[in-house]
């Protein structure tokens, strides 16, 4: 903390350090898409690094990717008047997300659900929620549980039980 | 962390409560109550879901109607059966479904579950009556009805909360839906739509969003200062025609002159010709100082007092930035009678600029007179124009070259202005 002008300047940069320790900086106008983020400018304790300690240093890497590409593409904000070119762009993200989204692993996907969970990023959150959607619709109990390594706990008669009282959705 | 280290780990399952909830919701209702057999976990998981939406993918399709019926109302009564703690959002959404005494037996449940959003869509056959317990869902944020009647009782106090209300289709009475509105005192968005002959004033003092499609006879915004987007698609009829004959008053006036904050107006159909009716308002005792999107569509060009609109409306939006206009098909019956063209001279200011207009889009024209004096106008004043684009009617044959000689003449005040003539 020196001289005022210092800080204008410095606090234009946040320095996140990762749960295994990785420092990371993100310009603040990119930062205020995570609400746990946003809360703490406001309340300007953003001063030396913040740590996240659930979010490891590749997940975070990721969530900073997307608040990236999300702030560069504010679509909405700007009075273009093209339609074609505002839908254009607006597909374009739509398939960068899905793009984004569909190359992480299974795994991968388990941490990005709980760092945007945890920085409270909710498109984030909301796009690996809907891809984990994407994974279960339709698809038999069996093929789920093997998709994620659910072990069923149920004895066979209390499995039958279930079934039957939820026979109207299984028909 | 490797992959290897968590391949065989049930990580899923362990996911906090309030995640699993968002996953749960992105999932068809019926995909979700069946994550119940997974394991113990995910036994209840589905049931404490607080928005419910059912609609035809609840059950399996098949050709007996009857039967269809007969099973969805079966799926949705037992997962309201099942269901545990409080319903926020309660959405219905079916074709297969006529309005039926277990509707009124649900909402009376939701009424009872802290119903915030209920939003029902039935299918076609007799209307459905909204049952009076609705009127008892006191925390109610979103309200949307399809093809229904709807009739508040009269001791009905009105919705505290309710922000968004859409009616599709709703038989109501106009005072009924003037009170409605009026006693719902944080309403942010209206839509109304294919209602028929109303005469409305509307009393809303938080309202940001109106969406009126139908015939109206005769809709005044008393109350409505905050507005900032209005889309309007009028109809009209010949009960109509005959009580806009005789009116007297200003429709301009009653439409649009309590909207200080408007951003944007689209209106479609009759809308300018509705804004054109009554006595002339002569200079507008409002600025519309937000107004950056005007979209008018079939624009009588023959019809003085609807030109009179387009100037009035765009002479007082000194920020507009997008204008786009569309011809009426009317225009080519014209013939080339007088044309006031001094109109133009005489009804806009002289130091008339604009600073912001980029976008200029004019579609369906056919080159009568006024439509010609319009873009020359715009392109005379319109300082950072970026683009002028002209679509012609498709009728449209022998004048489009005299249409483009005459527009390769007009002055531009822009010297970035493009100017795109769009051939079909």
């Amino acid at each position: 903390m020196s001289t005022p002008s210092s800080s204008v300047f410095s606090y234009r940069v946040l320095k996140l350090k990762s749960s295994d320790g990785e420092i990371f900086e993100v310009k603040q106008t990119v930062a205020v898409q995570s609400g746990v983020l946003k809360q703490m400018m406001e309340d300007g304790c953003t001063e030396g690094e913040i740590p996240l300690n659930n979010v490891d240093s590749p997940t975070l890497a990721k969530i900073i990717e997307w608040c990236n590409k999300h702030h560069d593409d504010d679509v909405e904000g700007r009075v273009l008047s093209q339609e074609k070119e505002k839908e254009k762009e607006k597909a374009d993200m739509k398939r960068w997300e899905s793009e984004f989204i569909d190359a992480l692993n299974r795994d991968e996907l388990y941490f990005l659900l709980i760092g945007s969970n945890y920085m409270n990023i909710k498109e984030l959150l909301d796009c690996a929620a809907q891809k984990v959607a994407g994974m279960v619709k339709g698809k038999t109990p069996e093929a789920i549980r093997e998709m994620f390594n659910i072990q069923s706990d149920f004895t066979e008669e209390e499995e039958k039980a279930i079934r039957k009282e939820n026979q109207w959705a299984f028909n | 962390m490797q992959m290897g280290d968590v391949a065989a780990l049930d990580l899923i399952s362990d996911l906090p409560q309030s995640i699993i909830e968002i996953i749960l919701t992105c999932l068809p209702i019926r995909d979700a109550v069946r994550t119940s057999i997974l394991s113990t976990k995910w036994r209840y998981r589905w049931a404490t879901l607080t928005e419910l939406v059912f609609d035809g993918t609840c059950v399996t399709l098949c050709n007996d109607r009857s039967l269809l019926e007969k099973s969805i109302v079966n799926f949705i009564t037992r997962a309201l059966f099942l269901h545990q703690g409080p319903i926020h959002k309660f959405k219905l959404s079916t074709t297969y479904l006529q309005c039926c005494p277990d509707i009124d037996q649900w909402l009376l449940f939701l009424s009872r579950n802290d119903l915030k959003e209920l939003i029902l869509e039935l299918g076609e056959g007799d209307w459905f009556r909204v049952p009076s317990c609705l009127f008892n869902c006191k925390k109610l944020t979103r309200l949307e009805l399809h093809r229904c009647e709807f009739d508040p009782a009269p001791n009905f106090k009105g919705f505290s909360s309710l922000r968004s209300l859409n009616l599709d289709q709703v038989l109501v009475a106009p005072d009924a839906i003037e009170c409605l509105i009026s006693s719902c005192p944080v309403l942010e968005s209206l839509s109304l739509t294919y209602s028929d002959s109303l005469d409305l004033n509307i009393n809303a003092p938080n309202l940001k969003y109106l969406y009126l499609e139908g015939e109206f006879k005769d809709v005044c915004l008393e109350n409505t200062p905050l507005l900032v987007e209005i889309s309007v698609a009028m109809y009209m009829t010949d009960d109509i025609a005959e009580h806009f004959e005789q009116s007297s008053s200003c429709n301009f006036i009653k439409f649009l002159g309590g909207v200080p904050l408007l951003n944007k107006l689209v209106g479609y159909i009759y809308f300018t010709k509705y804004l054109s009716i009554g006595d002339d308002p002569g200079r507008l005792p409002i600025t519309y100082s937000q107004l950056k999107i005007i979209e008018l569509h079939q624009v009588s060009f023959e019809d003085m007092k609807e030109i009179m609109v387009v100037i009035r409306l765009i002479t007082n939006s000194p920020n507009l930035t997008e204008l786009k206009v569309s011809g009426s098909s009317n225009s080519l019956a014209a013939t080339e009678e007088e044309y006031d063209l001094d109109l133009w001279e005489k009804e806009c200011p002289s130091d008339c600029s604009f600073n912001h207009l980029k976008f200029v889009k004019m579609t369906d024209i056919a080159g009568v007179p006024h439509e010609m004096e319009l873009i020359k106008f715009l392109l005379k004043n319109s300082l950072v124009l970026e683009t002028m684009s002209i679509t012609p009617c498709v009728f449209l044959k022998d004048r489009k070259l005299s249409m483009l000689i005459d527009l390769v003449r007009f002055r531009r005040a822009s010297d970035q202005a493009e100017i795109i003539f769009v051939q079909n």
